[in-house]
């Protein structure tokens, strides 16, 4: 659940996004450090922050690239959809209570602008619905993969055939084979906390749509919601409580979601053609700028990484229990000094957004156990060994590259 | 001693099953252990873990999840490796617990496989737990973990069950069985292309698939059976708890599946007396040889597996040789071998760490 209702005006609506993107970027380690400087702020962004600590912990890993993928991404774009005329978007997902709407979706079509993920597009075809937008964004480099492989060993043509597909930065270009490059762009902003429908309503609402309605997005049934889909649930209520713009679920029977009243494709029909979407684009960066800023972080980050180097020494010294004084002294020194070096926005973004590190990240966020003897070599140990190899790897992708 | 174990979900997966028969098996043993499960998603395996652990808890809620693993357990040990990237950081920060990472087949397994996928948090736990467990020598080979640390328990299922049904012979329905989860990784199309084509000879061959549904794919199967004319002859029946009925009635198991590590399903058939016809993917070939236990063939190769299930349906004699053979080579990778080891590396951890 979450906290108190907010009712914004149109000002406050951008603002509210504004703090969820912020959020979501993870380059804040406290509340403090987000900038919220009056009240009205303050009683926007502290309910997103409550929950990014309850659900998240305080890390979604939005931007973690650890494979590199951005450098080969094939958009040449960036910027915002819009709903120039105001249609309702509906967000449509594969959960059970599509397939019942299918042939009202048919029905009402043209009255609405369909966003979709590229299963969901795959699905649509099949219905012979061509969705207006597909939306491309996975939580982590493993989901990723996972749909790398699905697309091996079942092809599918859905993606190529919308007019628009919008690619998360980390997208692998495989997945992104066929979409032309005038139709393929990464969003920007990118409002996200690594749940691909919650990321649909938030672009929704920032390209101006009539209203917002989703359908297949069920995260359980009515009388059973999944527990494990309530970070998705709580996000999208938290996302209707930042904007005026009509919030509606289509998918009568899936989990009910506050701020997301039950209604039907009938009700969206106005009987006016939605039109299609737009997209107010500019260029995205060169594969090769965005490789000019990794290697600039590799060089600040040198010393760290020689110093993760040298703590990763006297871990296994200490782990192999033949570590002497001044060795235990080392490691304790050397973990305190990467704890402590999270100080930095810039380590932080460095080490995130460029190297794409993930453990030292979430040590930053966890409470360290006091007096932790023998045993601090295992944190040690895991953020530094990710650590120097995400630095290693990415020096080694950058000498092929150059 | 106390463990928790912790587990993406109670799905019935390969690896869900195995660790199920693990469990089993130390249930029937002199109690070394308070053996407790955290997933973080039910699932059809629910009711059984529930009859074998000590205790099972469900949970996805970090609020949940962080008082459970940072609980009094003397070892927590990972089974997957998504649930090990999110809550092993926590573990070794804000724990004594040994922690005990266990590499199996996991989607992160098999994609580092095929080579394309060198993902390096599944590697960096390696080396911030205090010992690591791989289900093969080669799986183990694939990743950079301390040497000192590791233990390789070797592929194992509950074989015995199986030793009990009998060999196909010409009385057993010319049938090919399927038992998988329904996925596209798993190419199941193919084997409807190629059961179309050998009916072409021999008109009497049905296909059954058992296995769980979560992405709709039986109905895509059922769709492409009844486009080549064999609606008739092709089932998909979803789960089963017991499998050892389904593969009696059946003389030829077949998995055409693009990714895999050593299927479970694979190594009840062999034990049951089915021949094999597997793909050349994961470390199939470290359990079937081909032409032995059965035939390994290139995946998406829908000739070569019709031409391989051909010759095992028309030849009754070849078939039940190679069954036998499977019968015993399956017989070598019984669970209680891996129990043991699972379980000496779980106490030695828990010593280690209390030194």
């Amino acid at each position: 659940m979450i906290g108190a209702p907010f009712r914004p005006g149109p000002w406050s609506t951008q603002r509210a996004l504004g703090f969820f993107e912020r959020i979501g970027r993870d380059h804040a380690l406290r509340f403090e450090e987000l900038g919220v400087a009056d009240d009205e702020g303050a009683a926007v962004a502290r309910p997103m922050w409550d929950l990014y600590e309850r659900h998240w912990r305080r890390f979604c890993g939005t931007r973690l690239d650890p494979l590199g993928a951005s450098l080969d991404h094939p958009a040449r774009l960036t910027g915002v959809m819009r709903a120039d005329r105001g249609g309702p978007v509906v967000v449509v997902g594969t959960g059970p209570s599509l397939a019942q709407h299918l042939p009202a979706l048919r029905r009402h079509r043209a009255a609405l602008h369909l966003v979709t993920s590229p299963r969901g597009a795959a699905v649509l075809a099949g219905a012979g619905i061509v969705p207006d937008l597909v939306l491309v964004e996975h939580q982590t480099a493993l989901d990723a993969q996972f749909s790398v492989n699905d697309l091996r060993h079942r092809p599918s043509s859905a993606l190529a055939a919308a007019p628009l597909v919008a690619a998360d930065a980390r997208t692998p270009a495989a997945l992104l084979r066929g979409v032309t490059p005038g139709r393929l762009f990464v969003p920007d902003p990118m409002p996200t906390w690594g749940l691909w429908p919650a990321t649909a309503v938030a672009l929704a609402i920032l390209g101006n749509a009539g209203a917002i309605a989703l359908l297949g997005i069920d995260l359980g049934t009515a009388d059973a919601p999944d527990p494990a889909q309530a970070p998705l649930r709580d996000v999208l209520s938290l996302l209707a409580s930042c904007t005026a713009t009509p919030c509606l679920d289509l998918g009568r029977g899936g989990a009910p979601k506050p701020g997301w009243p039950w209604s039907d494709l009938s009700m969206l029909d106005g009987g006016r053609r939605a039109g299609p979407l737009t997209l107010e684009s500019r260029s995205w960066r060169a594969s090769d700028e965005r490789a000019g800023h990794v290697a600039a972080a590799l060089d600040r980050l040198a010393p760290i990484v020689r110093q993760a180097y040298e703590t990763i020494e006297a871990a296994e010294a200490v782990r192999d229990g033949r570590a002497s004084p001044h060795l235990r002294s080392r490691l304790d020194d050397g973990y305190d000094r990467l704890l402590a070096a999270s100080a930095s926005k810039t380590v932080r973004v460095d080490v995130q957004d460029m190297l794409g590190a993930s453990f030292l990240p979430r040590l930053w966020r966890t409470a360290i156990a006091p007096a932790f003897g023998p045993a601090s070599w295992r944190p040690a140990l895991l953020a530094c060994h990710e650590f120097v190899a995400q630095a290693h790897a990415w020096r080694r992708r950058l000498e092929r590259a150059a | 001693m106390r463990v928790l174990h912790v587990l993406e979900s109670l799905a019935a997966g390969g690896i869900e099953t195995t660790f199920l028969n693990v469990l089993s098996a130390w249930r029937d043993e002199t109690p070394w252990a308070s053996h407790e499960v955290l997933a973080l998603a039910d699932g059809a395996l629910g009711p059984r873990y529930r009859g074998t652990a000590a205790a099972v808890h469900v949970a996805s809620a970090p609020d949940d999840i962080e008082p459970l693993v940072c609980g009094a357990y003397d070892v927590v040990h990972f089974t997957f490796e998504r649930c090990a990237v999110r809550w092993l950081p926590v573990v070794v920060a804000r724990s004594r617990a040994a922690v005990v990472y266990g590499k199996g087949y996991d989607m992160a397994g098999m994609f580092r496989l095929d080579g394309d996928f060198p993902w390096q948090p599944d590697e960096s736990l390696m080396w911030g737990a205090d010992a690591v467990t791989f289900t093969t020598e080669p799986l183990a080979q694939a990743f950079q973990a301390p040497p000192a640390r590791v233990t390789v328990l070797g592929k194992a299922a509950a074989v015995r069950r199986f030793a009990a049904v009998p060999p196909a012979d010409a009385t057993t329905p010319r049938r090919v069985v399927c038992v998988a989860n329904l996925h596209a990784r798993k190419r199941l199309g193919d084997l409807v292309s190629a059961v179309a084509a050998v009916r072409l000879d021999l008109p009497d061959v049905s296909l059954r698939f058992v296995g769980a549904d979560a992405t709709g794919e039986g109905e895509r199967l059922r769709a492409q059976a009844a486009a080549l004319g064999m609606a008739g002859a092709c089932e998909v029946v979803g789960r089963r708890d017991d499998v050892a009925p389904e593969l009696a009635d059946a003389r030829v198991f077949a998995l055409p599946s693009g990714c895999e590590g050593v299927p479970t399903a694979m190594l009840e058939a062999m034990a049951a007396a089915r021949p094999v016809v597997m793909t050349d993917v994961g470390h199939v070939t470290s359990v079937v040889t081909d032409g032995v236990e059965g035939y390994v063939i290139r995946a998406g190769d829908v000739d070569q597996l019709t031409r391989r299930l051909r010759t095992l349906l028309a030849e009754p004699d070849r078939a039940r040789s190679m069954g036998l053979a499977a019968r015993a080579r399956a017989m070598a990778h019984d669970v209680t071998t891996v129990a043991d080891r699972l379980a000496g590396v779980l106490r030695s951890a828990a010593a280690g760490r209390a030194a």
